[in-house]
C-alpha cells in the first residue's frame, strides 16, 4: 500500500509540473494561433509586411553575426590566453547582460543628442538606423555568446586538442579541432541570441526603426488587429522551428563536450606582449562601450534626482520588484520539477516558448485569459507574473537541467533502497545537492523578469505598472533626467539582489568548508 | 645510439616543482617504459618531449635534432617534432569519421593520396568503418582507429600515456600485441608511461622508475627487476 503511494505522489507531481507549463507557456499561443489561423491570413502578407519581415531577419541575423564576433573571441581570450586582469574580466564581460538594451539605447540617444545627430562635434551621425538597433543589441546579447562557449570551452576535453596539436600549430587546431568541438554552444547561444532579438521592443521602437515587434505592437493596442499580427509572427516561428530542430537533429548525432577530468586546467597560451596589447584593448573597448558609457552618461544626465525618482515612481519600483522575486522563485520551483522530470527526453517541448516571440507570447497570454472565469488573474498581477514565466521557463528550465546531470542515478538509487520516500528524497538529497543550481536559475530568472518589457506592456492590467514599463512610457514624454534616474534605478535593482546572492553563496561555500 | 636525450630538464607548474633536473636517454629503435605512481611526473615528462609544455631549463634532443633547448632559447614546436602519442582514453575527434582522422594526418603534411589511406584501413581492418563516427565504434574498433591516426603520421618517436588503463583484460592483450607488432615493425622508439609494471613485462627494453620528478632507478628491464634499489622500487614492481 506504502509503496503504491509513493509511486502515485511521484507521477502526480510529473504530471502537474507538465500542467502547468503546458498551460501557461504553450496553450496560450497555441490556441491563438489555432482560433485565427485560416489560409486568408498569407493574403494579409503585403508587400508593407514583407519589407517588416525582411527588415527583422536582417536585424536578427546581424546582431547574432556581430554577437558572435564580439562573444567567440572573448570566450577565447579569457579561456584560453593569459590576458592581462583575467579574473576581472571574467566576471566583468557579463555586466553588459544585467544592462537592458532599451536602457543603452537611452543613455545613447540621450549622449548623442535628442535628434540623433552629435551635437558637441557636430557630426552628421545620424542613429536612427537598422545598423544601430544590431549593434545595441549585439553588445547587449554578447556575454550570453561568452557564457555559452566559455563554459564549452573550459569543459573540453584538451586531449583532443593536443592530438592534433601534434599535427598543426596551435591556429589551426584551434580552426580545425576546437571550433568544430565547440559548435554546438555556438549554435544554441546563436538562437538565444536570435530569439532576444526578435522579441526586443525598446531598443527599435526608440530609434523608429520598425521591425516585427514594434510593428505587432501598434497592430495589436492601436488596431487590435490580431489576424494581422499572426500572419507577421508566422514566418518568424516557423524559422526559429526550424533552426531549434535542424540543431536537435544536429545534436542528437554527435555531442561533443563532455565533462571531463581532462579539461583544460589553467593551461593558457602565452601572449606576446604586442597581442596581450590588442587583446587588452578589445575587451576594455568593448566594456567601455557597452558599460562605462552608458551609465557614465545616465549618472550625468539624471542630474542625482534619485530621490525624486524614487519618490515619483514608488509603486512601479516596488511592484517589479515584488513580480520579479515572485517570477523568479516561480519560475524556480516548476522549472526544477520540470528538469528533474524530463531532464532530456522533452528538450524540444521545453525548448518550445523560446520560439515565440513576446508579443505573440502577450497576444496569447490576454486571449486566453481574458474570460470570466479567470478574470482575477487576467485583472491582476498574476498575469505580469503568468507572462515572465511564459517568456523565461525554458530559460531558467536549461540552467538547471545540468546540474541535475550531475546528480548520478545511483545517489538517488540507493537512497530508494534504503527506503526513503520521494519527499524525503527531495528534501535530505536533491535539494541539498542543487543548491547551486536554484540559486543560479533562480538569479537568471529575477535578472530575465525584472527588465522584462515587451510581454508586460502588453498585459499589464490597468493601473499596475512595472519600472521598465514606466521608463518606457516616459521616454516619449521627455523628461531626461528622470528617465536617466529610474533607469539607474532598474540597474541598481538587477545587479545589488546579485551581489547580495554572490556574497551569501560564498559565505555558504566557507561555512561548508571549514 | 641515443635516440632521445633528456638533458637535466626542471618544470614546475607555479610553485610546485614537478620535474627537477630529470636526465634520460632512450635508444633508438628500443621501448622505454616510465613506471611510477600517480603525480610522480611521469605524464608531464610525455609532455615535455612531445611540446606540449616548456620546460624551465635543460635540453631535449630527438634524433640529434635539438628541440629544445634552455640556454640556446631553442623550443620547436610540437607539430614540427613529428611525435606520435597515444592518448590515455584514445583521445578520438568526436566530430570525424575514421577515413577523416586519417586524412586530418595526411593533409598536415599536404599529402592527399587516396591509395595511401585505403592502405592503412586495410591494415587495422577498419576498411568497412571508414565513414562511421568514434561514437559508433567498439573499443577494440576506437583502439585501431587510434592506432591508425599514429601510423599515418610515421613518427620518429611513439609516446603512449596509459594507453590500457581504461580498457578490460581482452582489450588490454590485442592493444598490447598491437603495439608490440608495430614498434617492432617500424622500428620506433617509443616511451611508455604507466604505473603497472605487469604491462611492461616481455615488452619494454629498458625501465625507468620515477618518484617525485625523479628517475630514482633506471637500466635493462630484467636487470631492475632483479636488482631493485630500494623498497619503493620493490613496492613498484610488486615484489
Amino acid at each position: 500500500m506504502i509503496q503504491r503511494f509513493r509511486v502515485n505522489l511521484r507521477l502526480l507531481l510529473k504530471i502537474l509540473t507538465f500542467l502547468l507549463f503546458f498551460i501557461i507557456a504553450i496553450l496560450p499561443v497555441f490556441c491563438i494561433f489555432l482560433s485565427n489561423f485560416s489560409f486568408e491570413l498569407f493574403s494579409v502578407f503585403d508587400e508593407r509586411l514583407s519589407s517588416i519581415f525582411l527588415r527583422t531577419l536582417i536585424l536578427c541575423l546581424g546582431t547574432v553575426a556581430l554577437s558572435l564576433i564580439i562573444g567567440i573571441p572573448f570566450a577565447f581570450l579569457l579561456e584560453y590566453t593569459d590576458l592581462p586582469f583575467r579574473s576581472f574580466f571574467k566576471i566583468a564581460y557579463l555586466l553588459p547582460l544585467l544592462i537592458p538594451p532599451y536602457i543603452s539605447t537611452i543613455a545613447w540617444l540621450e549622449f548623442l543628442g535628442k535628434r540623433g545627430d552629435l551635437i558637441s562635434l557636430d557630426l552628421p551621425i545620424y542613429v536612427y538606423n537598422l545598423p544601430s538597433v544590431i549593434v545595441i543589441l549585439a553588445f547587449s546579447f554578447f556575454p550570453l555568446v561568452t557564457l555559452i562557449t566559455s563554459f564549452a570551452l573550459r569543459n573540453i576535453d584538451s586531449r583532443l586538442e593536443d592530438a592534433a596539436r601534434l599535427l598543426y600549430p596551435q591556429r589551426e587546431v584551434i580552426r580545425k579541432i576546437t571550433l568544430p568541438l565547440i559548435m554546438p554552444h555556438i549554435i544554441i547561444s546563436s538562437i538565444f541570441v536570435f530569439v532576444f532579438s526578435i522579441s526586443e521592443l525598446g531598443v527599435p521602437a526608440l530609434l523608429m526603426v520598425n521591425t516585427f515587434t514594434p510593428e505587432i505592437f501598434a497592430q495589436f493596442s492601436a488596431f487590435f488587429d490580431t489576424p494581422r499580427a499572426i500572419a507577421l509572427s508566422l514566418p518568424l516561428v516557423a524559422l526559429i522551428f526550424i533552426i531549434i530542430l535542424l540543431n536537435h537533429l544536429y545534436l542528437g548525432r554527435k555531442s561533443f563536450v563532455t565533462i571531463s577530468s581532462f579539461s583544460r586546467k589553467g593551461k593558457s597560451i602565452k601572449l606576446s606582449k604586442t597581442y596581450k596589447l590588442i587583446a587588452l584593448a578589445f575587451t576594455s573597448i568593448i566594456l567601455i562601450l557597452s558599460v562605462l558609457i552608458p551609465i557614465s552618461i545616465l549618472l550625468l544626465e539624471s542630474r542625482l534626482q534619485f530621490l525624486i525618482a524614487f519618490y515619483e515612481a514608488f509603486e512601479p519600483i516596488i511592484n517589479t520588484l515584488q513580480f520579479a522575486i515572485l517570477g523568479a522563485t516561480l519560475m524556480t520551483f516548476l522549472g526544477f520539477f520540470l528538469a528533474y522530470f524530463y531532464r532530456s527526453s522533452f528538450d524540444p517541448i521545453i525548448l518550445l516558448p523560446i520560439a515565440i516571440p513576446s508579443m505573440m507570447m502577450g497576444i496569447g497570454i490576454i486571449n486566453f485569459f481574458n474570460t470570466d472565469m479567470t478574470s482575477l488573474i487576467y485583472n491582476s498581477f498574476p498575469i505580469i507574473i503568468i507572462g515572465y514565466m511564459a517568456r523565461f521557463l525554458p530559460f531558467v528550465t536549461k540552467t538547471l537541467s545540468p546540474f541535475f546531470e550531475q546528480i548520478h542515478p545511483s545517489i538517488e538509487e540507493s537512497a530508494l533502497l534504503s527506503g526513503s520516500s520521494f519527499p524525503r528524497i527531495l528534501h535530505r538529497i536533491l535539494l541539498p545537492l542543487m543548491k547551486p543550481g536554484i540559486i543560479s536559475s533562480w538569479v537568471v530568472g529575477f535578472v530575465l523578469s525584472i527588465r522584462e518589457l515587451s510581454t508586460t506592456l502588453l498585459v499589464s492590467p490597468a493601473g499596475l505598472q512595472t519600472l521598465p514599463v514606466r521608463i518606457y512610457t516616459l521616454m516619449h514624454y521627455g523628461a531626461p533626467e528622470m528617465v536617466s534616474s529610474l533607469s539607474l534605478i532598474l540597474i541598481f535593482l538587477i545587479i545589488t539582489p546579485l551581489i547580495l546572492l554572490l556574497t551569501v553563496r560564498r559565505l555558504i561555500l566557507k561555512l561548508v568548508i571549514t | 645510439m641515443s635516440f632521445i636525450e633528456i638533458h637535466e630538464i626542471d618544470k614546475s607548474f607555479g610553485k610546485k616543482k614537478v620535474i627537477s633536473n630529470l636526465s634520460l636517454d632512450v635508444k633508438e629503435n628500443e621501448l622505454l617504459g616510465i613506471l611510477g605512481s600517480s603525480g610522480c611526473g611521469k605524464t608531464t615528462l610525455l609532455r615535455l618531449i612531445a611540446g606540449f609544455e616548456i620546460p624551465n631549463k635543460g635540453e631535449i634532443r630527438i634524433n640529434s635534432d635539438l628541440v629544445y633547448s634552455s640556454n640556446n632559447r631553442r623550443v620547436v614546436p610540437p607539430e614540427k617534432r613529428n611525435v606520435g602519442m597515444v592518448f590515455q582514453d584514445l583521445a578520438l575527434w568526436p566530430h570525424m569519421t575514421v577515413k577523416e582522422h586519417i586524412n586530418f594526418v595526411f593533409e598536415s603534411k599536404n599529402i592527399r593520396n587516396e591509395e595511401k589511406i585505403e592502405e592503412i584501413l586495410k591494415l587495422v581492418n577498419l576498411k568497412s568503418l571508414s565513414e562511421s563516427y568514434p561514437e559508433q565504434l567498439s573499443g577494440g574498433e576506437k583502439q585501431r582507429v587510434a592506432i591508425a591516426r599514429t601510423l599515418a603520421q610515421e613518427p620518429r618517436v611513439l609516446l603512449l600515456d596509459e594507453p590500457l588503463s581504461n580498457l578490460d583484460q581482452i582489450l588490454r592483450k590485442d592493444f598490447k600485441n598491437e603495439i608490440i607488432k608495430l614498434q617492432k615493425k617500424f622500428g620506433i622508439t617509443t616511451i611508455y608511461v604507466t604505473h603497472n609494471y605487469l604491462e611492461l613485462v616481455d615488452m619494454a627494453d629498458e625501465i625507468a622508475i620515477m618518484q617525485e620528478g625523479r628517475i630514482i632507478q633506471f637500466g635493462r628491464t630484467e636487470e631492475v627487476y632483479q636488482k631493485p634499489k630500494n623498497n619503493f622500487v620493490r613496492n613498484i614492481l610488486g615484489r
